[in-house]
Formats: C-alpha cells, sequence, structure tokens
C-alpha cells in the first residue's frame, strides 16, 4: 500500500493534468480586474502627455490595435487560440505568466 | 471620579496601556463603542435613560471615517454640552501617541514602550529623546469625557479644546532578558539579548477650555466640524 | 510640472531580459517601490512595456523616500513644551 510503488491516481491512468479545463469565478473576476487596471494605465499615460502636447507611439499602437476590457468578448477574456486545442481554444490560464502578460487578441475566425 | 479612580490605580500597577486592560471581546470593539464602554464603567450606569430627540445617540456612532462627511454639529449643542462638560470635572480623556491611545485622567501614570523623540524642532537640532523633567503637551485626543458627557473628534478632537500636559517621570529600561536558542544535534547555544526601553509619563493637567471665538454660534463662520457631543445614558 | 508616480506592485521575476531592463532602466527594484518619472513619450514607452506590473498616477510633485515615509507615520500626538535640552541650547 505504501512505498515508491502505491498506486496512485497518476500511476493509474498514466498522466494526471493538476491544471483545471477552466478557471473558476474569481479567477474570472480577477482577470477582468487586471484587464481594468492597464486599460486605467493607458488612459492615465495618454492624458498625461495630451496635457503636455505629446503623444507617444505605444500607447497610440495599443489603442489602435486593443480593445479595452468592455470592448471584449468573453470568449478573448478567458479563453485564447490554441492550435493543438480542440476547438481551436484552451483557457487562458494555461498561458505562461498569464497574470502578467497582455493577451488580448486572438486570430479572426477561432 | 469613583468609577475612574480603579482604572488609574489598576494603570499604575500593571503599566500597560490603558486599551490593553479592556477584556478581548471589547477591544475588538470599532473604537467608538469601545470609547463608550471606557466612559461607563461605573455600574449605576447601565440602565439607559431614554435620549432627548435633540441628541445624536451614543449607539452605534458611525465609523470615523464616515463621521468625516457628516454636516458641522449645531454649534448651540455644541456650546450648551462643552458648557456642561466644562462644569463637571474630573475629565477624562484618550490621548494619541505614535498612534497608540491611552484612555488617561488626571495624575495617571503612563508606561511608553519606546524612548520618545521629540517631533522634529530646529531648536533641538541633536533631536535628544525626552529626559525626565520635560514637559510635553499632547495635542491628539480622541475622546474628553466627564461622568455624563463626552466629546468625540472625528477622529481627533480640535487642540484648541482642551489642555493637557504630562511630564516625563522616568526614562527606565526592563532588566536584560535572555534567551538561549538552539537546534538539534549542535552544541552552540545562541543568547539572544533584549532590553527594551521605557518612558514614563504623568499627567500633570487636564482641562477643558473654554470654548474658543470661532466655535461660538457668534463667531463661527467657518463651522468647525470637529467634534460630536453626546450624552452617556 | 507633472510626474508619473509609479509603483511596482508585480513581481519582473521569470519575465524576458527587455522587460526586466526596462524596471531596472525606470528604477523599479523590488515590489513596492515607488519612482517618480516625468511626463515624455520615452518613459511613456518605457511604463507602456511594463504596464502589466506597475501601479501609476501623475502627480505634481516629486517626494523623496524620506518624505514618502514621513507621509505615512501617524501623528506624533505630543509638542515638547520645556526641555531641559532645549533650555539650556537657548541660554548659551
Amino acid at each position: 500500500m505504501f512505498g515508491a510503488f502505491r498506486p496512485t491516481s497518476a500511476l493509474f491512468g498514466g498522466l494526471l493534468w493538476k491544471r483545471p479545463w477552466r478557471i473558476s469565478r474569481p479567477q474570472k473576476y480577477r482577470q477582468r480586474q487586471r484587464l481594468q487596471r492597464i486599460d486605467r494605465i493607458v488612459d492615465t499615460i495618454e492624458s498625461a502627455l495630451a496635457k503636455r502636447g505629446m503623444t507617444s507611439q505605444a500607447v497610440e499602437v495599443w489603442k489602435a490595435e486593443m480593445p479595452t476590457e468592455s470592448e471584449m468578448p468573453p470568449r478573448d477574456k478567458y479563453t485564447i487560440f490554441d492550435k493543438k486545442h480542440k476547438g481551436y481554444r484552451k483557457g487562458i490560464h494555461k498561458l505562461p505568466k498569464w497574470t502578467r502578460v497582455s493577451q488580448r487578441i486572438n486570430p479572426i475566425g477561432f | 471620579m469613583a468609577s475612574l479612580l480603579p482604572l488609574s490605580r489598576r494603570l499604575l500597577l500593571r503599566h500597560t496601556p490603558a486599551a490593553s486592560i479592556l477584556s478581548p471581546p471589547l477591544r475588538l470593539l470599532p473604537r467608538p463603542l469601545a470609547a463608550i464602554r471606557h466612559a461607563s464603567t461605573s455600574p449605576s450606569q447601565t440602565t439607559q435613560t431614554p435620549l432627548p430627540p435633540l441628541l445624536r445617540p451614543a449607539n452605534p456612532p458611525p465609523a470615523p471615517s464616515t463621521t468625516a462627511s457628516d454636516p458641522p454639529i449645531d454649534l448651540t449643542t455644541l456650546q450648551t454640552y462643552h458648557t456642561a462638560l466644562r462644569h463637571q470635572p474630573p475629565f477624562y480623556t484618550t490621548i494619541h501617541i505614535h498612534n497608540r491611545c491611552y484612555l488617561v485622567t488626571l495624575g495617571d501614570r503612563i508606561t511608553l514602550p519606546a524612548v520618545l523623540y521629540p517631533p522634529r524642532n530646529p531648536a533641538n537640532p541633536l533631536n535628544k529623546p525626552l529626559a525626565p523633567g520635560d514637559t510635553i503637551k499632547l495635542t491628539h485626543a480622541s475622546v474628553l469625557g466627564s461622568r455624563e458627557y463626552t466629546i468625540k473628534g472625528t477622529p481627533f478632537i480640535d487642540p484648541r479644546l482642551f489642555t493637557c500636559r504630562a511630564v516625563v517621570v522616568e526614562v527606565t529600561a526592563e532588566p536584560m532578558r535572555k534567551k538561549e536558542k538552539t537546534k538539534r544535534r549542535q552544541r552552540r547555544v545562541k543568547t539572544v539579548r533584549s532590553k527594551h526601553r521605557y518612558t514614563v509619563l504623568r499627567i500633570s493637567e487636564l482641562a477643558v477650555n473654554e470654548l474658543p471665538v470661532e466655535f461660538t454660534a457668534a463667531g463661527g463662520a467657518a463651522g468647525p466640524e470637529i467634534t460630536k457631543v453626546v450624552k452617556e445614558g | 510640472m507633472p510626474f508619473f508616480k509609479v509603483t511596482l506592485i508585480r513581481s519582473g521575476i521569470g519575465l524576458t531580459h527587455k522587460k526586466l531592463g526596462v524596471l531596472k532602466a525606470l528604477g523599479l527594484r523590488k515590489r513596492m517601490r515607488t519612482v517618480f518619472h516625468d511626463v515624455n513619450p520615452a518613459i511613456a514607452g518605457q511604463l507602456m512595456k511594463v504596464k502589466e506590473l506597475i501601479a501609476l498616477s501623475t502627480t505634481d510633485k516629486k517626494l523623496s523616500r524620506r518624505q514618502m515615509h514621513e507621509k505615512r507615520q501617524p501623528p506624533p500626538g505630543f509638542v515638547v513644551e520645556k526641555s531641559r535640552l532645549v533650555e539650556g541650547e537657548g541660554k548659551s
């Protein structure tokens, strides 16, 4: 029963996935908060520059390309494109360092 | 006063801040409510008399953060109850020194768990700590009251409303504490020494000032919204 | 003159060397470190690089670390009225 060869779920089934396949409701909530916080930061930078009559390319490119949290569909908030997955989508929590990187847009049509 | 005396005696004996004398459930109360319990230590006050409609109910008072947005209190009311409070010595007050609160009355000895350094002052460039014999004036009080009346600050009472002075009686230290620290399977013994230093103050003056002109209804152009007067039950 | 007030609230551990370099250039060595920077496009570009890791606001005044520390302190609650030390200095 005990020892090196005791039956564990990993040994029984071969594979054990420790990351759940979907993210929980509080995780989704915190993800929205992070997205909104980044939106606020970009707005702060833009307005501070605008007060001094300046612009920044990085800000303008971001504004042109990236949707804000309210503009994003839930699909994009909580899942990302993955060519190897069934349905071409997997949970955003599978993305390495997902709480510290921006991942907002996905290929059109997927 | 009879109600406050045992409290001060215990203060003397145990050398602890007044807040820590309270039993744990009382300490967990939000501060305003706890302040009320402080005030009503005498058993005769346990029966609550119905409050006149003019007065704000004593419990539950709003938390300090919300009272800041309260409208300024009626200056006439403040004047009435301030006069009543002034003519009812002895007083007690809750003073705040470096964010620690101490409920004190005249003659109390309080032991602070530190060596007190005065606020930065060009007259004292070396910034030496307070020494025995120094007099300090306490400026931050959250509660000022007598047997029946209490002024509560939001969060502090205007320093013009009261005078509270203290004398540094003693700057002392506890006996050196030694604690031997050992690890398993090792002969080495580490001795940790600690010797905390204390400052002992005596409250030498506690008085309620006359109401400054700005607070009276006649001179109160800029309505001060610092205080709130409640009558204890 | 406005300044960006930047606080690092998420660590840069494990991120790309480019982002770590930006954090270093901004002076954000460890979490909860607050720095002030001028408002200009160069700084804005740097902030955009690490926007996921920081908290940002604009202020009119640049504070030193000591000033920020003193702002957090509670009031001492007393003033010295009579001190042997101060009196002695006054007489001499």
